[in-house]
């Protein structure tokens, strides 16, 4: 999709998010009373969790789960099971294998009918008898990590393709491990090319779950939130991941996103059943978890969002603020233009353009010590002239 | 123009975009893979980032963010017949980093090995930790041969790295009598889930004992005076008897903590009923 329409795609969304959307129970959506009030957890007692069912596999979940591959705190996972939170995520890799037996030793202590667990397995072998023996052993150890005869899910990790998510060794090995009762349902996880895969597992008629990264700074968002439609249509559950894109807009990491604002965007959609944010404190649990009860978005994270959206942190106002402070007068505002075509736009013919009207291919910034230019949105002004620079390096011809 | 020559383009200017900064500036990157006698070194041309280390290892990737990933060089070894070690080796921003996501992965089961400043091994893999360098060495194969190979090549890098044989500096300041073997680890951030708690040193004492001690050296008196009033202000509780340089809080989600304040230090014990011992033991560390 061209940026200009993803702009539209998302300004749209946001309004449509904030109204229409909001307030109308998804199918199969409901809210519960609270119950008890836990010490500095948000459970207000006058509003009900927001609970939805993940597809046909009849499971049902608060729309805010626990992803725990960043937190080995087993008082921070108990303290998500007392806030009400009953859906976690794990894997096999994370913190090899030790996230799983932290998460065993935590749920021995709980009935099993209290939570539901997912782990995630990848396949090393290729697709191939061996295969199937390598991911079912490796299945088994994750069991045996987590102290249980059966997981409520569990994922084929990391499927980037269509051509993975119907091999039909993998195919083979999901089934036999719920045929013989190591998982109540099977799924994939992806984190690329997610309409391809949600469209594949469709297909296959063997996936009942797939956990897909989503948020609202994917450049091809509306895309995956088709696919995710069109897989929840189908009866597959819909889990989300990355809802948070990484926590900033800006890759030095200066500018913070407002995560629950991200959250409650992509929970809207009332195909997605849960998130699984992957929070490592009680303040973050509290904030994720007050999103149980109310997905709102405010007018503040709705602006929040739109504005971080549209050039996601890279955007130039080119206010020239900055070119005061800049001893040797370098067009920084034109170097911020080359950067966003650069990395928001992916169009290396326009940042070469800018690039050249600049008429420089010498580093400008080669005899001072220290940035003594100032960013009103607090870009690294210095690092991103040196990274763009190198687009002018590229022979005009090879960008035809 | 040909397609083949746009095709080609095209993938050329890919290519230069994905290039990291430091190879366009012509910075060389240090070797960290040697030559081991008997092995073949296959190097990976893929260098992973802090924007692309999910892709090698998915979700697993935003703990090793968190504790300052810089990148991952991967190399192959291969000898005859047929036996393949994978060798892979992460940097971090301080050796602190690096400890503190192996002692993440460690596993107490594990034997330990003399390697970097520390390491363990088990069937098919080999672990340790070298200044800022965290080293993960494997194989799918589990013979003689190839445990051997492990060990070997393990070795080769530790010297090639050529760090202190020590555990960071930090633990200095943990008392080492009764301190559990390898149990030390290093937490940068959200310390017992509270982000007021960051660059946490901590081990076990008394194996089986579930006694736990912690230190968090600050940068000054007044950064450890913010941790601490943070803390008090999370317990539900929290007592000093007369004279007692402990104050005895009770944390809603850990139970009782034994919390001392001294200097730019500040320190605790969890999960013990009698503190005594550790009290004592803890007083003489500290500054």
């Amino acid at each position: 999709m061209h940026s200009t329409e993803r702009r539209s795609f998302l300004k749209n969304s946001f309004v449509l998010a904030s109204g229409a959307l909001l307030g109308v129970p998804a199918h199969g959506q409901e809210k519960r009373s609270s119950g008890k009030a836990e010490p500095g957890q948000p459970k207000p007692a006058d509003k009900k969790q927001i609970i939805r069912t993940l597809g046909r596999t009849g499971l049902r979940m608060p729309v805010v789960s626990m992803g725990v591959m960043n937190s080995g705190n087993p008082a921070l996972v108990r303290a998500a099971l007392e806030a009400g939170m009953t859906h976690f995520d794990t894997a096999h890799g994370y913190q090899k294998g030790r996230n799983e037996e932290m998460l065993g030793n935590v749920f021995k202590d709980y009935p099993r009918d209290a939570f539901t667990i997912a782990t995630k397995v990848q396949s090393e072998s290729g697709d191939s008898p061996a295969a199937v023996l390598d991911w079912l052993s490796k299945v088994d150890v994750s069991l045996k990590r987590l102290q249980m005869d059966s997981v409520d899910i569990l994922y084929l990790h990391s499927v980037g393709s269509r051509e993975r998510a119907l091999a039909p060794a993998m195919l083979e090995a999901l089934q036999k491990a719920k045929e013989s009762g190591r998982t109540r349902f099977v799924g994939l996880s992806t984190h690329s090319n997610e309409p391809e895969v949600l469209d594949a597992a469709v297909e296959s008629g063997v996936y009942d779950v797939v956990l897909t990264a989503v948020n609202f700074k994917q450049d091809h968002y509306p895309s995956v939130k088709a696919a995710i439609a069109r897989a929840a249509k189908a009866g597959v559950g819909i889990v989300a991941m990355k809802t948070m894109a990484g926590g900033y807009y800006d890759r030095a990491k200066t500018l913070p996103i407002n995560c629950k604002a991200a959250l409650k965007f992509i929970v809207q959609d009332p195909h997605v059943t849960t998130a699984i944010p992957g929070f490592t404190t009680f303040d973050q649990l509290a904030e994720n978890n007050s999103v149980n009860y109310d997905i709102t978005l405010t007018e503040e994270e709705r602006d929040s969002l739109a504005a971080g959206s549209l050039e996601g942190g890279l955007y130039c106002q080119q206010c020239s603020h900055c070119v005061s402070g800049c001893k040797n007068n370098v067009p920084i505002p034109s170097y911020m233009r080359a950067y966003m075509y650069t990395y928001g736009y992916r169009n290396l013919g326009l940042a070469h353009a800018v690039l050249s009207e600049i008429g420089t291919k010498q580093d400008p910034c080669l005899d001072c010590a220290s940035c003594t230019a100032e960013c009103v949105k607090g870009f690294p002004v210095r690092d991103r002239i040196a990274d763009v620079r190198r687009v002018s390096e590229i022979p005009e011809e090879m960008l035809a | 123009m040909s397609r083949g020559y746009v095709i080609r383009s095209a993938v050329m200017a890919v290519a230069f975009l994905l290039l990291p900064l430091a190879v366009m500036s012509g910075e060389s990157e240090p070797d960290v893979f040697p030559g081991v006698p008997g092995w073949t070194l296959l190097r990976d041309s893929t260098v992973y980032t802090p924007a692309t280390l999910w892709e090698y290892i998915n979700g697993a990737a935003d703990l090793f963010l968190s504790y300052e990933f810089q990148d991952l060089h991967i190399a192959y070894y291969r000898t005859s017949p047929e036996i393949e070690i994978r060798a892979e080796v992460y940097k971090h921003a301080s050796g602190e980093d690096a400890y503190g996501m192996y002692s993440q992965e460690r596993s107490p089961q594990n034997a330990a090995v003399p390697c970097g400043a520390e390491g363990y091994s088990d069937l098919g893999m080999l672990n340790f930790v070298a200044g800022p360098w965290y080293v993960k060495i494997s194989s799918n194969q589990t013979g003689d041969q190839s445990q051997s190979g492990l060990v070997s090549i393990a070795s080769a890098i530790d010297s090639l790295l050529n760090q202190p044989h020590r555990l960071p500096a930090g633990f200095d300041l943990l008392p080492q009598e009764n301190r559990v073997p390898r149990s030390e680890q290093y937490v940068s951030r959200d310390f017992l889930g509270y982000s007021f708690l960051s660059g946490a040193y901590m081990a076990d004492f008394g194996a089986g004992s579930g006694c736990r001690i912690f230190v968090l050296p600050k940068q000054n008196p007044a950064a450890a005076q913010s941790a601490y009033d943070a803390f008090l202000r999370v317990a539900s509780s929290a007592e000093r008897n007369k004279e007692d340089v402990f104050v005895r809080l009770h944390d809603p989600h850990h139970g009782n903590v034994d919390l001392i304040l001294r200097g730019n230090v500040l320190a605790g014990i969890i999960g013990c009923v009698d503190t005594h011992a550790l009290r004592s033991a803890l007083l003489k560390t500290l500054p």
